[in-house]
């Protein structure tokens, strides 16, 4: 008596089962594109809040002394359309900005630890459309020595920096940062645009992102 | 006990045969393929996009125009003057941001015969980094040898390091030899315009 010969699904059905497996570990393994060039470029790490109440913030970074870890607290209080800057070292001053433009002042306040590095933040409103208008290099705005940098911290306040090259040493004159302070960074956009959310962030992909609700 | 396995049959002996052929096949196949898949040198072209002396040409991060274009032996750029045997071409362009902060870094004259002349060394454009939607005039000025000129196309694109896969502007310039003659034949310094941020 010969014994039935086994169906095909009965003999293949090992690589029918690992069959998906292969396909989805084909995929992972190609995706490491995504990794590598372009998760890391984008504001793809949101942390979210809204006007008026505090964000809390947490990201890992790295300098020449190794790994941190950035935390701090962070509320957006205001975004007025303003035609003067105030400094905390150079006081109001009168600015202009490039023609069909204005200008847009976002006071925000901080808590954080004074040893915590809040140097290299960066800082840019988006509109409606998503469309990121940051503030880097003042764009445009006169006297541009009336731009602080960074954005995010007192001017003249900065706080500790971090370590960029052997033997550097910090700042005496602007290491000491307060426990808790209230800033103004400011933006330039032309003339019709209304923000509706405040970007902050230090290094892609993580970034803060406040919704301006109280803005029409 | 062993026993020896019992023969193939010819069935199974030619479904195994078969099957190697096929893998062979998929194998030649697949080579095939890739042999003629196109090389990096296609690859990573820019896109092109292409407009005339009066276009507004749409590029990936913003959209640019011509809104002056001159050649002549010598040029005051502002800071410095420059002469050439050949002809300068200048032009004073229109770019607006459409998203993020952008610029155009990269300018280059490419003549009909596909010699191309880059915006580097005293060859350069001006063109602020402005946020989306402010309108900035950008300004160029570039060597090139006045037998290239007719035909000629300049090519712009926002990284002057890099313009792989990203998108570039083909602009026919639209200049003629009697154009290149009469350039070649002025004798007053062509002064560039200053690189302004807002105008319109």
């Amino acid at each position: 008596m010969t014994t039935p010969r086994p169906s095909w699904w009965t003999r293949n059905r090992w690589g029918i089962i690992l069959l998906p497996v292969a396909i989805v570990a084909a995929l992972a393994a190609s995706s490491a594109r995504v990794v590598l060039f372009w998760w890391p470029y984008g504001p793809h790490e949101v942390t979210r809040g809204v006007v008026g109440h505090p964000v809390e913030f947490t990201e890992g970074w790295i300098d020449l002394a190794g790994h941190h870890d950035r935390s701090l607290s962070l509320t957006i209080t205001d975004v007025d359309q303003v035609s003067a800057m105030t400094s905390e070292t150079r006081g109001t001053v009168e600015v202009t900005t490039p023609p069909g433009t204005v200008l847009w002042a976002v006071t925000m306040h901080v808590d954080a630890d004074p040893d915590q590095v809040l140097w290299g933040c960066h800082l840019a409103v988006l509109d409606r459309e998503g469309r990121s208008f940051d503030n880097d290099f003042g764009r445009g705005i006169e006297p541009s020595y009336q731009v602080k940098s960074p954005p995010c911290t007192p001017d003249g306040a900065i706080g500790p920096m971090p370590v960029l090259f052997e033997g550097q040493e910090q700042d005496p004159e602007t290491i000491n940062r307060p426990a808790s302070y209230t800033t103004q960074a400011y933006v330039v956009t032309p003339a019709d645009v209304r923000p509706t959310v405040v970007r902050l962030w230090w290094n892609y992909p993580s970034v803060v992102e406040v919704a301006l609700t109280s803005q029409s | 006990m062993s026993s020896t396995p019992p023969p193939l049959g010819p069935g199974r002996r030619r479904r195994k045969a078969t099957a190697a052929l096929l893998v062979v096949a998929a194998l030649a196949v697949g080579r095939v393929v890739t042999d003629r898949l196109p090389g990096d040198d296609v690859t990573d072209r820019p896109f092109t996009v292409t407009g005339s002396l009066t276009d507004e040409v749409a590029l990936r991060t913003g959209s640019v125009r011509v809104l002056e274009l001159h050649g002549a032996p010598t040029i005051d750029t502002g800071i410095d003057g420059y002469r050439t045997p050949g002809l300068w071409l200048t032009a004073s362009l229109r770019f607006v941001p459409s998203d993020g902060t952008s610029t155009l870094s990269y300018a280059a004259v490419r003549s009909r015969d596909g010699r191309v002349w880059t915006a580097d060394g005293r060859n350069r454009i001006s063109c602020p980094l402005m946020v989306a939607l402010v309108p900035s005039r950008c300004v160029l000025n570039i060597e090139v040898a006045p037998e290239a000129l007719p035909g000629a196309e300049l090519l712009l694109a926002p990284l002057s390091t890099d313009q792989r896969r990203d998108s570039m502007a083909v602009i026919d310039l639209g200049i003629t030899a009697e154009q290149v003659t009469q350039w070649q034949a002025q004798t007053q310094t062509v002064v560039l315009p200053d690189v302004e941020v807002g105008v319109a």
